[in-house]
């Protein structure tokens, strides 16, 4: 019998839609309801953030990095740190080792949650939105108590924290931990494992482990498709050699990611209380003055676990009071780079779906 | 006069506090405030954010014929505020096929709003068209064979017939004389659902996003409307009707009020249960439709025939 055959219609979503989880624009081939072809367009919340903070003293690159992805912004600042305490060979003190290690892994909880909301708005599940947006409350008045603020932290210096950890604050994290370990328990039931979601989410999407490797793919979206890569075990920096956890796995689908980031939560809350247990004693930075960081000529290149996947940072310093060069490398900015090869033979409607489920951040991807 | 002005007063009251009930509730279940600012507890919002959308310029673009469909769409719903069944006295026109009249008028409703769709000439607005008439087209189906498992006990399709046969207990209600009936009821339910594309069946919301201000207000009116419609009708078919104590029968304001009461409490129980469940996509609907609900109800037509059977040859 023969077919009707009609035009692909072209769709642009954006720059902002409802749909998108940022500011870039979708160009969509569209076949009916099914997706044929599309590619996506960024760089309409460009910055400038690396020449910029090429024009300010060291101290205030923290700053910037913090506006990196202001979801996470820790490990913007964590990253620009390692990477200049390398080129200062500046040996930064047990203490604010694990400090630091504290904060990124609230960070890395508060993130996933926030990425619960997205997927549960996407879905259209309010309940689990609100839920999540409570729950992750706690976690931003940790920050505040720690750092005194609940975003653009501004807490990381060269050579370790900006403060010491407050009485208490151990105390809080533990309980914080278990409330959160209740409420993961709790989401299963509600939402991870209802029937529609599971049908919303189950082989949708599905980012084969060829396509990760071949797109250079990290982090929770990476290890969702079978490339169990964790810069936090395979290459230990900042005290993160003395913790045991384990890398989550998981199918390469929707609810492959998501299942990976709940287990990530509980492998996080595995760390910070091995860590926190066991916070030695001594001084929290090894230098005192804001101002008094030097960096001689040189050039590094550190990177780091975030939230995303690989997040790295290239720092070259002429030795004078200004880097002369700064590069990210951010781990959306490679998740965009899959977007032509996923969306093709998907339905409109898993589109905003499937979108949430890799956790894009224009900010980071645009700078 | 003084009737009327009841009737409309006691509909405005109740209409706002089912409104506020069920923003409290699902508030309360989301683990936040809800309305809290105009009226005590934020009693009057649903009035405030009324009066606030429409006093907006709606800035929907009508293009070509749509205009024409988007009227249509909204006469034939509102038109059945005439034949609404609050009561004995409230039945002005009662035809022996009265309780198919919103089944038509679903019919109606999805080859307009397909019309209307096609007419925008977008393609978010083509496929809004299309998704909902094939969701309201699968949701016809169950619906019809759930009202035949009603009529049943009524021996009829009049308003008065289907709430003739039951009593103020609700052990003679339609929906618990028997498992078959009230199987029919749950698919009558679901089928409604369905059909008026309301949550959490609610696959489309491409055409709330191209409307605005006293557009999107009458936009949510409508949708409001037919779930308010849908739930009315299962409760006179199945959850007792306006039926009060012989003592109270014929009173038409305590009718209205116990129909009304029942409707919204109905309304209340789907939004909760319905708010913790995500929106499947239009395909899992229709197929949920044709799938599940069509051989579910053709089960409890079967079924119910045999019961009626036996039963005529014990009796």
């Amino acid at each position: 019998m023969e077919r009707l055959v009609t035009e692909h219609s072209r769709l642009e979503l954006g720059i902002y839609h409802r749909f998108l989880p940022g500011p870039f624009q979708l160009q969509l081939d569209m076949d009916g309801e099914m997706i044929v072809a599309g590619t996506a367009k960024t760089g309409f919340t460009h910055r400038g953030l690396e020449k910029a903070i090429t024009t300010q003293k060291w101290a205030a690159s923290l700053l910037y990095a913090d506006r990196l992805d202001p979801e996470s912004a820790i490990f913007g600042e964590y990253v620009v740190c390692l990477a200049v305490e390398e080129i200062a060979g500046i040996a930064v003190p047990p203490r604010a080792r694990s400090i630091r290690i504290v904060l990124s892994e609230l960070a890395r909880i508060s993130a996933h949650l926030m990425y619960f909301v997205r997927l549960a708005k996407a879905c259209s599940a309010e309940n689990l939105m609100h839920y999540a947006l409570r729950d992750r409350e706690k976690l931003l008045d940790l920050f505040e108590l720690i750092t005194g603020s609940r975003f653009s932290h501004n807490y990381f210096r060269f050579g370790g924290v900006r403060e010491d950890i407050t009485d208490g604050f151990i105390e809080r994290v533990l309980d914080v931990c278990s409330v959160i370990e209740f409420r993961l328990n709790e989401y299963s039931k509600i939402f991870f494992n209802n029937s529609i979601f599971l049908k919303r989410s189950v082989g949708v999407g599905t980012i084969s482990r060829e396509l990760a490797l071949g797109v250079g793919l990290t982090g929770p979206n990476a290890r969702a498709s079978g490339v169990f890569q964790d810069l936090r075990k395979d290459q230990p920096y900042g005290g993160y050699e003395s913790v045991t956890f384990q890398i989550p796995g998981g199918t390469g689908c929707v609810n492959g990611r998501l299942n990976v980031r709940v287990l990530e939560i509980l492998e996080s809350i595995k760390i910070l209380r091995q860590v926190v247990e066991h916070v030695p004693a001594g001084e929290y930075s090894a230098i005192k003055s804001r101002d008094a960081i030097k960096v001689p000529r040189g050039e590094a290149y550190a990177r780091i676990e975030s939230v995303r996947g690989v997040l790295g940072c290239y720092v070259v310093s002429s030795g004078g009071d200004k880097p002369e060069r700064v590069q990210f490398r951010s781990p959306t900015s490679v998740q965009l780079g899959l977007l032509s090869d996923l969306l093709v033979g998907m339905r409109l409607e898993d589109l905003p779906v499937v979108l949430a489920s890799l956790d894009l951040s224009l900010s980071e991807a645009d700078r | 006069m003084t009737m009327t002005l009841a009737f409309i007063s006691i509909l405005i009251f109740t209409l706002v506090f089912y409104f506020f009930v069920s923003r409290k509730a699902i508030a309360d279940l989301q683990a936040r405030v809800g309305p809290n600012q105009f009226g005590p507890s934020g009693f009057f919002q649903p009035i405030a954010d009324s009066l606030k959308l429409n006093q907006k310029r709606g800035d929907f673009n009508f293009r070509g014929d749509s205009a024409f469909w988007w009227i249509l769409f909204h006469t034939f719903l509102f038109s059945t505020l005439t034949i609404l069944p609050l009561g004995s006295a409230f039945v002005v026109y009662d035809s022996k096929m009265s309780v198919l009249i919103p089944i038509l008028l679903s019919g109606l409703l999805s080859m307009s709003m397909l019309l209307f769709g096609i007419n925008q000439g977008t393609l978010f607005s083509v496929l809004s068209g299309l998704r909902r008439t094939s969701q309201s087209m699968a949701g016809l189906f169950p619906a019809l064979v759930a009202l035949l498992c009603a009529a049943f006990r009524s021996k009829g399709l009049s308003w008065t017939e289907m709430n003739g046969c039951q009593g103020f207990l609700p052990l003679f209600w339609t929906a618990f004389s028997g498992p078959f009936e009230f199987l029919a009821m749950i698919i009558f339910i679901l089928s409604g659902l369905v059909i008026f594309s309301i949550y959490p069946m609610d696959v489309d919301r491409e055409s709330e996003s191209t409307m605005s201000g006293r557009v999107l207000g009458l936009y949510y009116l409508a949708k409001q409307y037919c779930f308010f419609l849908w739930s009315l009708v299962t409760v006179v078919i199945f959850l007792g009707g306006w039926q009060l104590p012989e003592l109270f029968q014929g009173i038409a304001l305590l009718e209205l009020i116990y129909v009304l009461g029942k409707v919204f409490l109905l309304m209340l129980v789907i939004q909760v249960i319905a708010k913790a469940n995500p929106v499947p996509r239009v395909d899992q609907v229709t197929d949920f439709s044709w799938k599940v609900l069509s051989p579910l109800s053709l089960g409890a037509l079967i079924g119910n025939c045999i019961l009626f059977y036996l039963s005529a040859q014990v009796g």
